[in-house]
């Protein structure tokens, strides 16, 4: 096993989430696009649960390299990769933490109208909820790009490398043709714990910090 | 003598000179009237937001909601008149409203006027007290402005 449920749920989820809130959010369903924001944050604060009290391949820990092991992998020098390589580990913060700030911004953000609005605009000017609208738009844009660029890069692996990445997303295996150390994989129960907390968490800050 | 045909050739020029600009504005002259309206209109966003906020609130401050809401249907009632022809989308002009107010303005003075209703609905729900019903003509409020701007704003 490479990745464990909770990285693939998490990562397919994202996928539609993703998906859903551009749609909602073309389609004027700003209520809508609110509520997914809300459940897109409880699966980032799990995320970040995950990468810290989760399976080896999901820990920040474990899979994010400096530039030494960074430039030692792009020369080849390396072992075979169990889990994100450190390029990917990159690609892993760039999404993951693009994500977070474009949620974050939007809970700030509010309508044209002034009628809807994140659940944390309440507490800023009506000017600050108007530049988060803006700076929530462009950010949309840039998550757009690395999403591109992560594509791209599986593509490549496929394509050039002859390395299947998506199939292991979807299943959670992966064969090695070497020998090697499979990866320790922390016990569901404790996923249980993460998802209780995170979505505690995501519903307080959705009632803007009201019980 | 001379003097007098030189200024009535002065005054002249000049008359043709502002009867022109009066037909054609400058965009700078179209420009500082779209930046007024725009103005206007984020003071009626920013009510619309003083009482969002305050019906998020655990006890919403009823008579502050009834005064945001007549700030809305007093700006709602001069919205035509923010509006003259000739201060739509042209070289040199920034502005998000769209030809089609122009073609369609009895509509588009209809949806100013549904907005002033909905204000007017709101402060009067606020000045009874009840706050469900509040919170359903800030409901309505919301709809008057989408209804205007789903037609007659550009998006963005």
């Amino acid at each position: 096993m490479l990745w464990d449920l909770p990285v693939r749920l998490i990562h397919w989820s994202l996928v539609v989430l993703l998906a859903a809130l551009w749609w909602t959010w073309r389609t004027g369903r700003t209520e809508f696009h609110e509520q997914l924001g809300y459940v897109t944050l409880g699966v980032l604060l799990f995320r970040l649960y995950w990468g810290v009290f989760g399976s080896a391949t999901a820990r920040f820990g474990q899979f994010v390299k400096g530039p030494r092991a960074i430039a030692a992998y792009l020369r080849g020098r390396s072992s075979p990769q169990v889990g994100h390589n450190p390029i990917g580990a990159l690609s892993v913060l760039l999404l993951l933490g693009a994500m977070l700030i474009e949620v974050g911004v939007g809970l700030f953000a509010q309508d044209l109208d002034g009628i809807e609005a994140g659940s944390l605009a309440q507490y800023v000017s009506y000017d600050t909820a108007e530049a988060a609208r803006a700076w929530h738009a462009l950010l949309f844009n840039m998550i757009l790009a690395i999403v591109a660029l992560h594509v791209l890069a599986i593509l490549f692996y496929l394509v050039v490398r002859r390395d299947n990445l998506v199939g292991p997303m979807i299943t959670g295996r992966k064969g090695f043709a070497e020998e090697v150390e499979p990866p320790s994989m922390a016990p569901l129960a404790r996923a249980l714990i993460g998802v209780v907390l995170a979505a505690a968490l995501s519903w307080w800050v959705s009632r803007g910090f009201r019980l | 003598m001379k003097a007098g045909v030189l200024l009535g050739g002065f005054l002249f020029i000049g008359a043709a000179y502002g009867g022109l600009s009066a037909a054609a504005p400058s965009p700078d002259a179209v420009q500082k009237l779209v930046d007024a309206r725009v103005a206007h209109y984020k003071e009626i966003g920013r009510a619309a937001k003083a009482i969002h906020d305050e019906l998020g609130q655990s006890q919403p401050n009823l008579p502050s909601i009834e005064s945001n809401a007549r700030v809305i249907e007093q700006r709602a009632r001069q919205i035509p008149s923010w509006f003259p022809r000739g201060t739509g989308q042209q070289p040199g002009v920034k502005t998000e409203a769209m030809p089609v107010i122009w073609e369609q303005f009895p509509t588009f003075k209809q949806r100013a006027s549904g907005l002033a209703g909905a204000a007017h609905q709101l402060a009067a729900a606020a000045a009874t007290g009840d706050l469900a019903s509040t919170k359903a003509a800030f409901g309505n409020l919301g709809g008057a402005c989408k209804a205007c701007h789903d037609t007659f704003r550009e998006k963005k």
